[in-house]
């Protein structure tokens, strides 16, 4: 088997491997088509295409009721997955904000820290009880699984959607109180202007503003995704 | 629900006109349609989602994997034979109306 054969053979296979449930018989079309092409770089060819199907398709609604027990297991990864993610975030938060209550003096500035600590393990511990992953039982009967993956959507549907009150707004009052800290200490230096002190402040609030509307709208966005699946799986059950 | 009538659909659909109750494979059909398989797939696939295609796995030789095999629905044939001939009237990606005067 020449080099672009495998290539070709590799690129699909990670394309089955990751194409959500409502695309896998269409990337494992892609590649049994592969037996069929002769020519090895038309086969690399083909298998790169066969990519925009993981990208486009990256969505796709559920086609069949049995591709359920599929969908709640790669489900309950992508949730691990993130779930990973967001610890090891908190995590680095933790211990950089830390390092910032040794290094400054001022109260203000430590108090914003503590304060951001606790907001960042009130995420840790709402993302825990309310969002981690579960498992899929093997022994689950289509039912019981359809069921099952229906319910974990709510749920992670309803975290995404209340992600202001457990994720962004807990973390608001420490970086406002970090922030006033630093205006303190520049106000504090010889020939400080409380203008400028006052600008870099507000500008600070409407960068954390814009940002945090922009988590919320992309918490929104999924969850609005995870209706859309849920829905998905209504109507296939009302087909069936 | 139609579909948006692009040259690539259009080349697609002929193609199952060619032949209508045959069932096609994927790569015979990029083949005879030039349609590289990253234009073709979503093609297919948004057909099938909308019941205008039919698709089934066929098991050619035991031991290897089915093929998967596509064959246009009466729905699709009815759609396949309003959209050709009309892409060949006009120059499919054109108004059809283009060039009206008052």
């Amino acid at each position: 088997m020449t080099t672009a054969r495998r290539l070709a053979l590799r690129i699909l296979n990670i394309v089955v491997r990751f194409a959500s449930p409502g695309a896998q018989d269409w990337a494992k079309a892609m590649l049994r088509e592969m037996d069929f092409i002769e020519n090895d770089w038309t086969a690399l060819l083909w298998a790169l295409g066969s990519t925009r199907i993981l990208l486009w398709r990256r969505d796709a609604p559920l086609a069949e009721l049995c591709d359920v027990p599929r969908a709640a297991r790669r489900f309950q990864k992508q949730i691990s997955r993130r779930n990973l993610r967001e610890y090891a975030a908190s995590a680095f938060v933790i211990v950089g904000v830390g390092y910032y209550i040794s290094a400054f003096h001022s109260a203000l500035i430590r108090t914003g820290c503590a304060l951001v600590i606790v907001g960042t393990l009130f995420m840790v511990y709402t993302l825990h009880k309310r969002g981690s992953a579960r498992t899929v039982s093997a022994e689950f009967e289509l039912r019981t699984c359809m069921d099952f993956h229906r319910k974990e959507l709510q749920r992670q549907r309803d975290l995404l959607r209340d992600v202001w009150s457990w994720c962004l707004l807990p973390l608001v009052p420490g970086m406002l109180v970090f922030r006033a800290g630093l205006l303190e200490q520049a106000l504090e230096r010889p020939n400080a202007s409380a203008q400028a002190g006052v600008i870099a402040f507000a500008l600070f609030v409407v960068m954390c503003a814009g940002l945090f509307v922009g988590i919320g709208k992309l918490n929104r966005w999924a969850a609005d995704k995870l209706q859309r699946e849920i829905d998905a799986i209504d109507k296939l059950e009302k087909e069936s | 629900m139609r579909l948006r009538r692009s040259p690539q659909t259009v080349l697609v659909l002929s193609e199952f006109l060619q032949a209508p109750q045959d069932w096609k494979y994927g790569y015979d059909i990029s083949r005879n349609t030039d349609l590289k398989s990253g234009t073709l797939y979503p093609i297919l696939i948004r057909l099938a989602e909308r019941k205008l295609l039919e698709t089934r796995w066929e098991t050619l030789e035991a031991g290897k994997p089915p093929r998967h095999m596509y064959k246009l629905t009466a729905g699709g044939l009815r759609y396949a034979r309003e959209q050709v001939p009309s892409a060949s009237k006009h120059p499919v990606g054109q108004p059809a109306f283009s060039g009206v005067k008052s």
